[in-house]
C-alpha cells in the first residue's frame, strides 16, 4: 500500500466512473480494481461506495446495464455508456481539465513570486 | 425504467443488487487466493475493502431514488395490518368520517351549483332580472315599463319580458297541458341560448296579432314528437289555435326562469294601446330578463334604469300604478334566482360543516387514545433508529388511510343522500336538474377527505415526542403493539 492517499473531491468520483466505462462494457469489480491500478492506488475509495454511485448514474440515464458472463462462466452486470452519458463524460471532463489548468496556473505564479 | 416499473420490481432489483455485490466479493477473494492468501483471510480482506454491505445496499436504494415510495408502501401495509388489529377502532372511525364526509359532500353537490357554480348560460354574469317596486318589495313590470326601458335605456343589449304559458296540445294523439312561456322576441338571445333547430323568434313574429309561433323544448319534441327533424314548418293546435313550430330547443338548454317550461310563443302584445289603461299591457305580470353590454357593470345598468324611472318622458306616457316613482331593482340572474334559498342553504352547508368537524374531533380523540397506547411500540421504534419524522410519517400514514377509507364510504353515502336530497326538495329550489355527484364534488371530497387525514394526523403527532423522550426507560408493554 502506498503511504499518500488522497480523498477524491467532490463529485469526481462519477467523472472517474463515466471514463472507466467509456474505455467498453465492465462490471463494478473490474471498475474498482481499474481505479486502484490506473490511479496507481493513490486514490482510495471503500469499493462498496462504487455501488451507490453506478445506481445513481443508472438511474439518470448515464449508464445502462446487462447480466452477461464473465470468461470465468459466472454472471455478472456489466456497464456501458449511454448517449446521454458520452455526452455528460465530454463536458466533465473538459469542465475538469479547465479547472485543473486554472488551479495549475495559479499554483505555479505563486512559486514564482516566491523565488 | 421508469420510476413505476423500479417500484413494481422491486423485489427483482433488490435481488439483483444482492447478486451484484456477491459477485464483487467473491471475484474479489478469489483474486486474492490467487495471490497467494488463505481462503479464510483473503474473504476477510475482500469484506474489508469493500465496506459494510447493509450500508452499501441502502445507499444504492436511496440511489434508485423510488425510496420515498418504498418507505410509503411499507408503511401503508403496516397501517393496514393496523387497523384490521382493532377492527373495533377502525370501523368507529371509519364509519364516522364516512358520515361526516358523505354529509357535507352531499350538501355540497346541493349547494354547488345553485350558489357557486356560473349559471349554464355564456357569459351568465352578464344577465340580469329587473324588478319594480310596489310597497316597498319587488314586483313584476308592466308590458309599457319593459317597452319604454327597451327604447331609453344603454346599458342592455337585450331586453325580454315573460309570461307563464300553459297551452292545452290538442290533435292526433291524447290532449296533454305543457307548461310554457309566452316571451318577448329577445328572451333567448337575453339567455344566450340558440334553437338547436329551426330559428329563433325575430322582432317581427313579436307584433300584435302576428302569426301564431311555437318553438319547443327537446325533452317534448322527443317524446310527442319522436325527435323528428321534419316537424320545423309544421302545425300544432295549441288551445284550438293552429301554431306554427318555427324552432327546437338544444338537449342539454336550463331554463332557471321556469325550469318546468317547454314551449314558447311570441307575447304578441299591442305596443300602440297606450291611453287605453284597462288593458293587459298595464298590468303588473311581467317579468323582465336582460344582457347588458360587455364591460357593463351592474351598478351602472341600475343606474341607467334609475334614471330612467326617475324622468318620464312624454312619449312613453305612465299610468299611476306604473309610474316607476320609486324607482327599479337591478339583479343578477344568479343572485335573482338563489334570493329565497341562499340563506337556508348556506346554514345547512355551516351545519353539516360543523357536524363534520365533530366527527374530526371524535376520530381525533380515537388516534390519540390509540398513540397513548402504542407508547412502548413508538418508543421502541424510536429506540431502534426511527427519527420523530419518519414517526410522525407513518402516524401521517395511518391517519391519511382512515381518511380516505372513511372519504370512499362517505361517496356512497353521498350518492345515496343527494339521490334522497333531489327527491325530497321543496318545489321551489333552483337548478334541481343540476345538482349530481360531479367533478367538483369529488374534488371536494378528496380534499376534505386529505385535509382530515392530514389534521387527524397531525394532532396526535405531539404526542409521539413523549414516546421519543421516555424511549429509555423501558416501561410501557410492548404486547400491546398488535
Amino acid at each position: 500500500m502506498t503511504a499518500v492517499k488522497s480523498d477524491l473531491p467532490q463529485g469526481t468520483l462519477d467523472l472517474l466512473i463515466l471514463k472507466i466505462i467509456a474505455l467498453g462494457p465492465v462490471h463494478g469489480y473490474a471498475i474498482a480494481q481499474r481505479l486502484q491500478q490506473v490511479s496507481r492506488d493513490v486514490v482510495q475509495v471503500p469499493q462498496g461506495s462504487l455501488y451507490p454511485a453506478l445506481h445513481r448514474l443508472e438511474n439518470r440515464g448515464l449508464l445502462a446495464a446487462d447480466w452477461k458472463q464473465t470468461e470465468t462462466g459466472r454472471e455478472a452486470k456489466f456497464y456501458h455508456l449511454t448517449r446521454k452519458g458520452r455526452a455528460e463524460l465530454e463536458t466533465e471532463a473538459a469542465s475538469w481539465q479547465r479547472l485543473t489548468e486554472a488551479v495549475g496556473l495559479i499554483l505555479e505564479m505563486a512559486e514564482g513570486g516566491a523565488q | 425504467m421508469t420510476w413505476w416499473q423500479r417500484l413494481w420490481r422491486r423485489k427483482q432489483m433488490e435481488e439483483q443488487l444482492e447478486k451484484e455485490l456477491r459477485f464483487h466479493l467473491d471475484q474479489h477473494t478469489t483474486d486474492l487466493i490467487a495471490q497467494g492468501h488463505d481462503p479464510a483471510e483473503a474473504r476477510r480482506l475482500a469484506r474489508l475493502a469493500f465496506g459494510g454491505p447493509e450500508q452499501v445496499k441502502e445507499e444504492s436504494r436511496d440511489a434508485r431514488g423510488t425510496r420515498w415510495l418504498e418507505d410509503l408502501w411499507q408503511d401503508l401495509r403496516y397501517a393496514v395490518r393496523g387497523l384490521r388489529g382493532k377492527p373495533g377502532f377502525s370501523a368507529v372511525s371509519g364509519i364516522t368520517l364516512a358520515l361526516g364526509i358523505g354529509a357535507s359532500t352531499a350538501i355540497f353537490s346541493v349547494v354547488n351549483p345553485i350558489l357557486f357554480e356560473a349559471l349554464p348560460y355564456p357569459h351568465a354574469g352578464r344577465i340580469m332580472m329587473i324588478w319594480d317596486i310596489f310597497q316597498g318589495s319587488r314586483s313584476d313590470v308592466t308590458f309599457h315599463s319593459y317597452r319604454e326601458l327597451t327604447e331609453r335605456n344603454h346599458s342592455f343589449e337585450t331586453l325580454a319580458v315573460m309570461d307563464p304559458w300553459q297551452p292545452t296540445m290538442t290533435g292526433a294523439a291524447e290532449p296533454e297541458r305543457f307548461d310554457g312561456q309566452s316571451v318577448s322576441a329577445g328572451f333567448f338571445r337575453a339567455l344566450g341560448v340558440e334553437p338547436a333547430l329551426g330559428r329563433d323568434f325575430q322582432a317581427s313574429d313579436d307584433q300584435f296579432q302576428g302569426p301564431k309561433l311555437a318553438i319547443l323544448g327537446n325533452g317534448l319534441w322527443r317524446r310527442r314528437f319522436s325527435g323528428d327533424r321534419a316537424i320545423i314548418g309544421r302545425q300544432i293546435t295549441l288551445d284550438g289555435d293552429l301554431y306554427t313550430v318555427i324552432g327546437v330547443m338544444p338537449r342539454g338548454f336550463e331554463n332557471v326562469l321556469a325550469p318546468t317550461a317547454e314551449i314558447w310563443s311570441p307575447l304578441q302584445f299591442d305596443p300602440w294601446h297606450i291611453t287605453d289603461l284597462d288593458t293587459t299591457e298595464w298590468g303588473h305580470h311581467l317579468r323582465i330578463v336582460g344582457r347588458v353590454r360587455p364591460g357593463v357593470s351592474k351598478d351602472q345598468a341600475w343606474r341607467d334604469l334609475n334614471l330612467i324611472a326617475r324622468t318620464p318622458v312624454p312619449e312613453f306616457p305612465r299610468a299611476r300604478w306604473a309610474s316607476l316613482q320609486h324607482g327599479l331593482i337591478v339583479d343578477s340572474l344568479q343572485e335573482d334566482v338563489t334570493r329565497g334559498v341562499k340563506p337556508a342553504l348556506l346554514a345547512i352547508l355551516g351545519a353539516v360543516m360543523l357536524l363534520l368537524l365533530i366527527a374530526c374531533v371524535n376520530v381525533t380523540n380515537l388516534l390519540l387514545a390509540r398513540v397513548a397506547q402504542r407508547h412502548g411500540e413508538l418508543a421502541l421504534r424510536v429506540a431502534l433508529g426511527a427519527g420523530q419524522s419518519r414517526l410522525i410519517r407513518q402516524l401521517l400514514t395511518e391517519s391519511l388511510l382512515l381518511a380516505t377509507i372513511g372519504g370512499a364510504l362517505g361517496m356512497l353515502v353521498a350518492e345515496n343522500a343527494v339521490r334522497a336530497l333531489v327527491a325530497l326538495s321543496p318545489p321551489g329550489l333552483p337548478r334541481v336538474d343540476a345538482i349530481a355527484v360531479d367533478g367538483a364534488v369529488f374534488a371536494f371530497a378528496l380534499g376534505v377527505t386529505t385535509l382530515i387525514g392530514l389534521a387527524v394526523g397531525l394532532i396526535p403527532a405531539p404526542a409521539t415526542t413523549c414516546a421519543a423522550d421516555s424511549s429509555k426507560a423501558h416501561h410501557g408493554p410492548l404486547a400491546g403493539t398488535n
